[in-house]
């Protein structure tokens, strides 16, 4: 099913540093693992990917370094900061009560999340 | 001829603004593009087609390229520019306060401040080039200063103010000798060799003091950050071993022992004694908001009442919530200079920003001691704060270097690949 860009445009953050929440990806690694995860529902450009990724690097929520990907080549890999995952469990938070407000306007009904 | 990858990763990095963000970026898309590519032809495609595909698959580079540049713009850390202005302020202010010369105060504080606000925007990683030579250059400078000024009192005094500048160089030549082993820590010791020699020539105890604890303190960090490689412990041998010999020498030929026990009890209060005495005799006089001492007073009694010993006249004349006020003031430029440092991505912004914010804790820490009558140390001034117009303005350039340092820090490092196609839509500036 096709959706609306500008839905996901506000959320795309919230994803990466979920993805990042349990280990450190490289760039393509996380645009993979997107698609994976969200059942081909989101296909992130790598245009949009590179310049978010190097702005939550400059706001401290993540980190980067270079190291060997498994396959053996030199990849740069990015990291949750402590601070991250504080600004993840807000952002979650935020998302919960967010949709719980959309679906109660739309279904009538409090839909758990 | 370029291929269609390199065509649109130049075509994006050219948006970026900052040239030393570009290479990093470089890399990153560079990957990532193999990493499609692979993906594509595993998937069936023939390589032209696939890296076609990949291409478009990025997006349009010049969107994708401002989209980077917004994230790579370099920012002044304003808390420490501003505080340091301020600090500055202080200083005239302090002047002012003790009946000294403002006028003076005021001459240096603009340069001072010019130099700060202008360093701020020059490149700091020109010195990872240039490093060695500046070190030595500087040396030079001081060395013809002494051939070709007065001494004062038997020193050269404008010199003296200078050698604020040996330890953030020095930090820059300890990075120069990365990964050099055994034989790079023992460079970085001929290297400080000079310029404890040239500080003793002067002579500036205060300067030589500083340069050697500083200068402990980096390579000691240094190694232990292996940074040189090579075996740590022979490294700490080669650095400590000679440390303790020449310590020993010093205990042994100069009678500093006795010069301490001396300023623990002043035993000649109108000879030798007479300095600290007077300094405790001011302090004793203040109480928490007021002191007893008249500044016009204390000019004739305390030497270096507006000068080297203006925090005693401070305190003894406008009590000691004055003087903590000044010194927190002060000791909060430093928490956030090592707060900054330590924050470092670079290496060499590392080392620049480490040795700027020692040398100027290590002045701070020789001005208090002597201030407070607990340690007559060499004379040294309070960065930014006491008077003088070379000080001043040396102390400055230390700051600017710093502020460079970390406002760049996070880019420093690689170089564009050589076969990266620069002629192709790159406007040179």
């Amino acid at each position: 099913m096709k959706i609306d860009k500008s839905l996901l445009a506000g959320s795309t953050a919230m994803l990466l540093l979920k993805l990042l929440e349990s280990r450190d990806l490289y760039g393509y690694e996380m645009i993979e693992e997107l698609e994976r995860r969200s059942d081909h529902t989101f296909s992130l450009k790598a245009g949009t990917l590179y310049p978010l990724l190097h702005t939550l690097e400059k706001q401290g929520v993540v980190s980067s370094y270079e190291t060997q990907s498994p396959q053996g080549r030199a990849r740069k890999y990015y990291h949750l900061t402590e601070a991250g995952r504080q600004a993840l469990l807000a952002q979650q938070s935020q998302w919960a009560h967010f949709s719980r407000a959309v679906n109660q306007v739309l279904g009538g009904m409090n839909c758990a999340f | 001829m370029p291929s269609k990858k390199e065509e649109y990763i130049a075509n994006v990095v050219e948006q970026i603004r900052l040239k030393q963000a570009r290479p990093a970026i470089v890399k990153e898309l560079s990957d990532h593009l193999d990493d499609q590519i692979e993906a594509l032809i595993a998937a069936g495609k023939d390589p032209a087609e696939a890296e076609t595909e990949a291409v478009r698959s990025m997006g349009d580079p010049v969107l994708v390229g401002e989209e980077l540049n917004r994230a790579h713009r370099p920012r002044p850390n304003w808390a420490i520019l501003l505080l340091s202005l301020c600090l500055l302020g202080c200083g005239v202010l302090l002047q002012s306060l003790l009946g000294g010369d403002v006028a003076h105060q005021l001459i240096g504080l603009v340069p001072a401040a010019a130099v700060l606000v202008l360093l701020n925007f020059v490149d700091y990683s020109l010195l990872a080039r240039w490093g060695r030579a500046v070190f030595l250059a500087f040396l030079a400078l001081c060395v013809l200063l002494i051939c070709t000024t007065t001494p004062l009192h038997g020193a050269f005094v404008q010199v003296r103010q200078l050698l604020s500048l040996l330890l953030p160089l020095f930090g820059c030549i300890l990075y120069s000798f990365k990964g050099k082993g055994l034989s790079g820590v023992a460079c970085c010791g001929v290297f400080y060799a000079a310029g404890a020699c040239v500080c003793l020539l002067i002579p500036s105890v205060a300067g030589f003091l500083q340069l050697s604890i500083g200068g402990l303190i980096l390579l000691s960090l240094a190694v232990a950050q292996n940074w040189f490689g090579g075996s740590k412990g022979r490294a700490y041998a080669l650095i400590y071993l000679p440390c303790a010999a020449v310590f020993a020498y010093t205990l042994i030929t100069y009678p500093i022992l006795g010069r301490l026990s001396q300023m623990v009890r002043v035993t000649d209060p109108l000879g030798n004694g007479y300095q600290l005495n007077a300094i405790r005799t001011t302090l004793e006089g203040a109480s928490f908001c007021g002191g007893s001492a008249d500044p016009a007073a204390l000019f004739h009694t305390l030497p270096g009442a507006t000068t080297d010993f203006a925090l005693t006249a401070l305190i003894g004349s406008f009590g000691w919530l004055a003087g903590i006020v000044l010194l927190a003031l002060l000791a909060l430029l430093l928490v956030l200079l090592y707060g900054v440092a330590f924050r470092q991505k670079g290496r060499l912004s590392f080392f620049l920003c480490l040795s700027c914010a020692l040398v100027l804790t290590l002045q701070s820490l020789f001005f208090v001691l002597s201030n407070l009558g607990l340690l007559l140390m060499p004379a040294s001034p309070l960065p930014l704060l006491s008077f003088g117009n070379v000080s001043l303005v040396s102390n400055s350039i230390v700051l600017g270097l710093f502020l460079s340092a970390c406002r760049l820090g996070q880019w420093e490092g690689e170089e564009l690949p050589r076969s990266f196609p620069l002629s192709l839509s790159y406007r040179q500036p």
